[in-house]
């Protein structure tokens, strides 16, 4: 084992990580090479040195933070354990809406007169469509602006017809 | 910089499980038994965190991660292989976090010295010893702060290796496969890292190793 060796052995040596072999074998280079000796001294210090840096402990509230996101993951989970529920609930839910809107449209208002022929109801719908017409009937014929434009003279039946 | 996620040493299935009880827990709660998952935490609870800690340089980030890290390993249980041992798994996990959080300058937004942290009320263990006089507690926090100062000064891999090896008693296979390289790379890089430390905490060294040699002699002990 040579010098240049020693260095990767010497982590190993002061982490109590030598397999005994190997560890004769480092000390019996230790004793005859006084650089050596010096670095593994100065690398046993290093590594008791490096014991004083501070732990860790988890605070109270680390625990009952973990704990709380932990449930909200664990809900998470049950939640999406019913994803084969997700298009049956999509499905009815249009059938569903569908059928409200349906039910919410407008429909054409039919004024009753009485009984009539079936044959009749749609003459009657037209009668009725055009009553607010009729009842301003009076106001149009009486409308003063209107008498002074010119009236244009009936046309002759032949003119309009000339074949009949 | 994430971490690589090769795992160069696959493990037999049963022989792991067997070998190692917390991957029994691990395939337990994969199988649904959830009250694994709290035995899980609160053995690795503190280890987890003092690697963050010292990793972050930051109390209320450390848990934060540490907590980030559990949550991880409950989210991806049903995806879990008992590859390689649990904690290999578990401390990828937490050093994954650990770069990304150093890499989006989270540290830097929070950053609280280790000397602040042990006066404050945070989770850092108080290194007050009262067997200790007052000046003798006093140069041993300024010598903890050197110390923190000096791994924190590590470039990130180099960091997280020596955390790993030095305070976690993880083996080379296991680091190495939480940072994605080969053994002799790990050495070396641990080497460097070690050597990096070794300089710039010479005045410490140097008197700690006379003091040691004065006592004993020939260092070398098992």
């Amino acid at each position: 084992m040579d010098c240049r060796e020693i260095g990767e052995r010497l982590m190993d040596w002061v982490a109590g990580r030598l397999d005994a072999p190997g560890w004769q074998q480092l000390q019996r280079h230790l004793a005859q090479c006084p650089g050596c000796s010096r670095s593994a001294a100065e690398m046993r210090a290093l590594w008791q040195l490096l014991d004083e840096l501070p732990a860790a402990e988890a605070s109270a509230a680390f625990s009952a933070r973990l704990l709380q996101r932990w449930e909200q993951e664990r809900a998470r989970r049950s939640f999406t354990g019913l994803a084969w529920l997700r298009p049956v609930a999509a499905i009815a839910a249009t059938v569903l809406l569908a059928i409200w809107v349906g039910l919410r449209l407008p429909r054409p208002s039919i004024v009753a007169t009485g009984p009539s022929p079936a044959g009749a109801a749609s003459e009657d719908f037209l009668v009725v469509k055009d009553l607010a017409v009729l009842e301003e009937y009076d106001v149009l014929v009486n409308f003063e602006p209107l008498s002074v434009l010119p009236v244009a003279p009936p046309a002759a039946p032949d003119r309009m017809h000339p074949n009949d | 910089m994430a971490l690589s996620a090769a795992q160069p040493v696959l493990y037999n299935f049963a022989s792991t499980a067997m070998v190692d009880p917390d991957v029994e827990l691990m395939l337990r709660l994969k199988a649904g038994d959830d009250a694994c998952f709290e035995q899980l935490v609160a053995r690795y609870r503190t280890p987890v965190l003092s690697f963050l800690f010292r990793m972050v340089h930051n109390a209320d980030l450390a848990e934060e991660l540490a907590q980030e890290t559990f949550l991880r390993v409950f989210r991806a249980r049903r995806q879990y292989r008992p590859e390689a041992k649990f904690s290999t798994w578990l401390f990828r996990i937490a050093s994954n976090l650990a770069l990304n959080a150093l890499r989006d300058g989270a540290w830097d937004r929070q950053h609280v010295s280790l000397e602040e942290a042990a006066e404050s009320a945070g989770p850092a263990v108080p290194i007050a010893d009262p067997a200790l006089g007052i000046e003798e507690e006093l140069m041993r926090r300024e010598r903890a702060r050197i110390v923190a100062d000096a791994i924190q000064a590590l470039p990130s891999k180099q960091r997280l290796a020596v955390l790993l090896h030095k305070y976690h008693d993880l083996d080379y296979t296991e680091i190495a496969g939480i940072l994605g390289c080969s053994e002799s790379a790990l050495k070396s890089l641990l080497f460097r890292a070690y050597e990096k430390l070794r300089v710039r905490l010479a005045p410490l060294v140097s008197a700690g190793s006379l003091a040691k040699e004065n006592s004993d002699g020939l260092p070398g002990n098992r």
